[in-house]
């Protein structure tokens, strides 16, 4: 049988993404990130990861597992954890675990629901610098006019070209999307590009990057989305059926 | 007290000093007013020049700012045109010798006197930019029907607008009607898609500015082109006139209509 990799770690944008195997044993595949994170001896101590466990749905008790590898053993940061088959992940974007939200992590609450907490309740080797909230834009973003955010953006206005969002989260757009786009920054291959009106100059979700067509680039005037589908951009009519 | 508007573009070479001039010109020899221009492209000064006043200058805007001068030696008095003024930027310096604080007083001084201060501002958006916004109450945004010059026109109004300075009005210069019927050009509603600020004119492309631009006698005045049409409309609707502005329509016949609507066609002609 031929030998598979059962945890890829690749680095990214803003850290480090790790790949589990979705399909071998949880422990086998755990056993082999602890000895690829062993033979790393320390490089990555520090740093955050982001762990996409493919289509298997990690129970407490993995989750936990995992968390304790990583924290405990290697002293990495993990960031958040992504699950589910790719064709879920957009409907479910709502179930990816924060890290916080991971039973050991230290804290109960849905965070992803944008519970809001002191920052006195922040433990001290995780702090909560990235509250996902939402950051609600009340105008119209202009040539040379960049956003970032941690969490997702939404928009009330256009962004023309030469704008640029950056989202850790999703960019929604009530309005013209004209500039860049880049949604899940942090290497959240779900995240998703929504806007009434879609003609952009580029889009990036995650480490996957697509560009207006050279030619015949139509705006269509209804509203669509961007996400990514097997490895590449894809801009497909939003899910929502118009009144009449 | 009058008002201090601001003539920009983020691009350069789309005509802003030309339409400062007109504008300038228009204000003061048709409708009346007591107008300064004040030029703030130091180093690079040409407004002086498409008035055709460069010989008579004396002291400057810098020689101002700095105490040198009081601002009243500075102004020239343009005899063609009553009421019309100029205040040069100076030549040998760059743009750092004046800040916006000095510009604010500037302007400050200059709207107790005047009806009309209009700044003729230089391209760019660094602190040439920076000083010519600074005492402006009001934008005028020039720009041409290509896309670089609309991109850099949307920039600078970004940039306004976080400078709460947001009575920004546009005006399109060089439109070429039968590019634009063909397709090979921007139309009016393209361009204020992306821009949305109010236009205040559409300016047809034509000769006679640039003849008029090198004898230095804006053409706003004399010619009975479309050109000077067009600036003389802004005029009126910088004064507060509803001049009616026709939509340009892709699919209509755009040449009579833009005829019609500058004044030079049909029935309006006699």
């Amino acid at each position: 049988m031929k030998w598979r990799d059962l945890a890829v770690i690749r680095s990214s944008r803003d850290g480090f993404l790790v790949l589990l195997d979705d399909e071998g044993e949880f422990g086998a595949v755990l056993g082999q990130l602890r000895q690829k994170l062993q033979s790393a001896s320390g490089f990555f101590g520090g740093a955050e990861v982001t762990v996409d466990v493919g289509r298997r749905e990690l129970n407490a008790g993995e989750s936990a597992q995992l968390a304790s590898l990583l924290r405990e053993e290697h002293g990495i940061a993990l960031h958040e954890v992504m699950s589910g088959s790719p064709e879920h992940r957009r409907a479910r974007s709502e179930d990816v675990v924060p890290f916080h939200n991971l039973p050991g992590g230290g804290e109960g609450g849905d965070v992803a629901r944008g519970d809001p907490r002191p920052a006195a309740s922040v433990t001290p080797e995780r702090p909560r610098q990235r509250e996902e909230r939402t950051l609600f834009i009340n105008r119209t973003l202009r040539s040379g006019q960049r956003i970032h955010h941690e969490g997702s953006v939404v928009i009330l206005g256009d962004v023309n070209p030469g704008a640029e969002v950056v989202a850790g989260g999703d960019i929604i757009v009530m309005g013209a999307f004209r500039g860049v786009a880049h949604a899940g920054a942090r290497g959240r291959a779900h995240a998703v590009i929504a806007a009434t009106s879609l003609a952009p100059t580029q889009l990036r979700i995650a480490g996957y990057i697509g560009r207006a067509p050279d030619e015949g680039a139509q705006v269509r005037l209804r509203p669509e989305m961007a996400l990514v589908r097997e490895g590449m951009v894809v801009i497909e009519p939003c899910p929502g059926r118009p009144l009449g | 007290m009058g008002e201090v508007l601001v003539i920009t573009s983020g691009k350069g070479g789309v005509g802003k000093t030309t339409a400062t001039a007109n504008l300038g010109v228009g204000l003061a020899a048709i409708a009346g007013k007591k107008v300064a221009m004040v030029d703030t492209d130091i180093g690079l000064r040409n407004l002086d020049v498409v008035m055709g006043l460069e010989n008579r200058i004396v002291y400057d805007l810098v020689d101002v700012a700095e105490g040198r001068c009081r601002l009243r030696q500075a102004l020239i008095k343009d005899k063609r045109h009553e009421g019309l003024s100029l205040l040069p930027a100076a030549q040998t310096r760059d743009k750092n010798a004046v800040n916006p604080e000095q510009m604010k007083k500037i302007c400050g001084d200059l709207k107790r006197e005047f009806d009309f201060v209009l700044i003729d501002c230089p391209a760019g958006i660094e602190q040439g930019f920076r000083n010519a916004v600074a005492g402006a109450e009001k934008a005028v945004v020039v720009t041409t029907p290509e896309v670089s010059a609309v991109r850099d026109a949307d920039r600078i109004i970004g940039l306004m607008e976080a400078e709460e300075l947001t009575d920004i009005r546009l005006i399109i210069n060089r439109m070429r009607p039968q590019m634009v019927k063909r397709g090979d050009m921007m139309d009016m509603n393209d361009i204020q898609e992306i821009l949305s600020v109010p236009i205040l004119g559409v300016v047809p492309e034509d000769e006679v500015i640039v003849v008029s631009t090198n004898r230095g006698e804006p053409a706003v005045t004399g010619s009975r082109t479309h050109a000077a049409q067009a600036y003389r409309n802004i005029t009126r609707r910088l004064l507060g006139e509803d001049v009616p502005l026709m939509p340009l329509e892709p699919d209509g016949k755009i040449l009579h209509r833009m005829r019609r609507w500058l004044g030079i066609g049909g029935r309006q002609t006699g």
